[in-house]
């Protein structure tokens, strides 16, 4: 066990650029680091360019620019050496349907050399961990989905590798397979002091897990932090008021005036959407409506959103997130 | 080297397992080459009276081609199994372990040949019940098998290349079904070199199927000239090297596209 300096960053990606063919521009220039030990979030709108980090950073695909390095060796240059230190566990399932479920777990220890009574018992130890008993001798395809993503994570992780890879792990699992999901990262990241990467479009995921985050569109990162220091920068609440119809004329004007509110930070206007940044929602709403009706706008909703990860996505990639 | 062997040993089980759990996979395989064989062997009898044969036996004389036809039909949906593990997503685990790509081709080829060995077993009996009388001994049969076994790894690595190019089953089994059948009429499978039009005779000098036939066919013969069959042999071993070495660079050219 190599003793990680808590200083040390075990990834760094250095301005990546990734186009496809069919000009999808899918990385224009991304860059962050990763601390040893720490779980870091991806969180990004669909085609935002997590899962294609994700595959430059493993070394299944290739970027056209830019540099990546796991545990100080280069994605592109040293890839079996990058290949040796990490696991992971892709969007899709990479299990073999042809096999048991520990025919696989055993296919996969075997690729990372290993073998011989220490293989066979960490494939117990693992199919003990993830609850598969029952199921490790039958083929795959009878497995549920949930069955097959802990496979996946299971062999993402048989030969202990030093940093794991998780490109939406829980997508399509149930409540209750989700936060087993998440008690096992946090485990294997405080215990056995794994460095994680974890993209997910689950807010509520990233703030739970990640010890810090990167939100990315267009293949960019637009902001990192922590998740409670993003949260507290925004230092209010967001107001977001919709109106009945279209007053685009008076848009500048009724962004002038809710401007010169007191309590009121930053306002903009999009469409019949208006969103203000405020200090103090609950208390502050009733003035705003009561200006918005003097100015003759009808609002068909209001709502009060308190800081969180939402908000904090809304504000840098402008969009909802989607699921 | 120990550890290539081992792991294409250890990746080819995946594909070996099931067809012996599902033994008739073998079975249903095995009947085709038998309809070639009854049919050719039946259709064409008489051919052999056309002066340029060298035997009275057009059993005899259609054996190599047969087994090596087999071979190709068998060889091209190699490229199936790769796409299955590319649509699964197991293809992409598989690129990021520790392991030398080559491991990913040669594992594909142990269950083709598990299968051929089979089926060559069927043709060669079948050829015997059918009057075919050829002096084989234990290395003749060897090398007699081994040299279509090479055009096979030849072939399914250009199929497992072309899976990943075009990553479609449709363009996949088009392409080599449009080469296969056309390439072994250009060739001394059915008809030998000296009663062909003198185009298909050129063709067939730079058909690498023909050079299969006549390395396998030359170990048959009563008189084996070794010449012809290590120039043969070698031939198809070094075009089994650059189609695999053309199925190496298409990780690449896959690797770029994902």
């Amino acid at each position: 066990m190599v003793l990680k300096d808590e200083k040390k960053y075990d990834i760094e990606v250095n301005d990546l650029v990734k186009t496809y063919k069919g000009s999808i521009n899918a990385l224009a220039g991304l860059s962050f680091s990763i601390r040893s030990g720490t779980i870091y979030g991806l969180l990004g709108p669909n085609g935002a360019g997590k899962s294609t980090t994700v595959k430059i950073l493993t070394t299944l695909s290739i970027p056209d620019s830019g540099e990546a390095k796991v545990l100080g060796f280069n994605v592109i240059s040293q890839p079996d050496k990058v290949r040796s230190v990490i696991g992971c566990v892709s969007q899709r399932s990479g299990v073999c349907f042809e096999s048991t479920g520990r025919e696989n777990l055993t296919l996969q220890g075997q690729l990372h050399g290993m073998g011989g009574k220490k293989l066979n018992d960490r494939v117990d130890e693992l199919i003990n961990i993830f609850k598969l008993n029952e199921a490790a001798n039958r083929s795959t395809l009878t497995y549920s989905g949930g069955m097959l993503r802990k496979l996946d994570i299971a062999m993402g992780i048989i030969h202990n590798p030093q940093i794991l890879f998780l490109d939406e792990p829980t997508t399509g699992l149930d409540p209750e397979a989700r936060s087993a999901l998440w008690g096992l990262i946090t485990d294997l990241s405080k215990m056995e002091k794994i460095t994680i990467l974890l993209t997910s479009h689950y807010l509520d995921e990233i703030d739970r897990l990640a010890d810090c985050l990167a939100i990315i569109d267009e293949g960019k990162v637009v902001v990192e932090g922590s998740p409670k220091q993003l949260k507290e920068e925004l230092k209010g609440d967001i107001i977001k008021v919709e109106f009945q119809k279209h007053y685009s004329n008076n848009n500048a004007h009724i962004k002038n005036i809710l401007q010169e509110q007191q309590g009121v930070k930053e306002v903009e206007v999009k469409g019949r959407e208006v969103m203000l940044q405020v200090s103090n929602g609950s208390t502050i709403l009733p003035n705003i409506l009561q200006l918005i009706q003097s100015l003759s706008v009808e609002v068909l909703s209001v709502e009060v959103i308190p800081p969180s990860l939402d908000v904090v996505y809304l504000k840098y990639t402008g969009k909802s997130i989607e699921i | 080297m120990k550890k290539v062997l081992n792991d294409t040993w250890y990746m080819a089980l995946r594909r070996i397992r099931p067809t012996f759990r599902q033994p008739m996979t073998i079975v249903m395989s095995m009947v085709q080459p038998i309809i070639w064989l009854l049919l050719f062997g039946n259709l064409f009898k008489g051919i052999v009276e056309v002066p340029g044969f060298s035997t009275d036996s057009y059993v005899e004389y259609i054996l190599p081609g047969m087994i090596v036809m087999n071979t190709l039909f068998i060889g091209i949906y190699t490229g199936m199994g790769t796409l299955n593990d590319i649509n699964s997503g197991v293809m992409e685990r598989f690129l990021i372990v520790p392991i030398n790509k080559i491991i990913i081709i040669l594992s594909e080829l142990v269950q083709l040949i598990i299968l051929l060995l089979a089926q060559f077993i069927i043709i060669i009996l079948l050829a015997i019940i059918m009057g075919a009388k050829f002096s084989l001994n234990f290395y003749s049969i060897i090398i007699f098998l081994t040299i279509p076994i090479l055009l096979g790894l030849a072939v399914s690595a250009l199929s497992i290349s072309l899976a990943l190019i075009t990553r479609k089953h449709e363009a996949m089994i088009t392409a080599l079904q449009f080469f296969t059948l056309p390439l072994m009429f250009l060739s001394s499978a059915f008809m030998p070199r000296e009663l062909m039009p003198a185009w298909i005779r050129t063709i067939s000098i730079i058909n690498p199927i023909d050079w299969a036939i006549l390395g396998a066919r030359e170990v048959l013969s009563s008189q084996i000239y070794w010449m012809d069959v290590i120039t043969n042999g070698t031939l198809v071993l070094l075009f089994g090297v650059i189609c695999i070495l053309i199925s190496l660079r298409s990780f690449k050219t896959f690797q770029r596209s994902i």
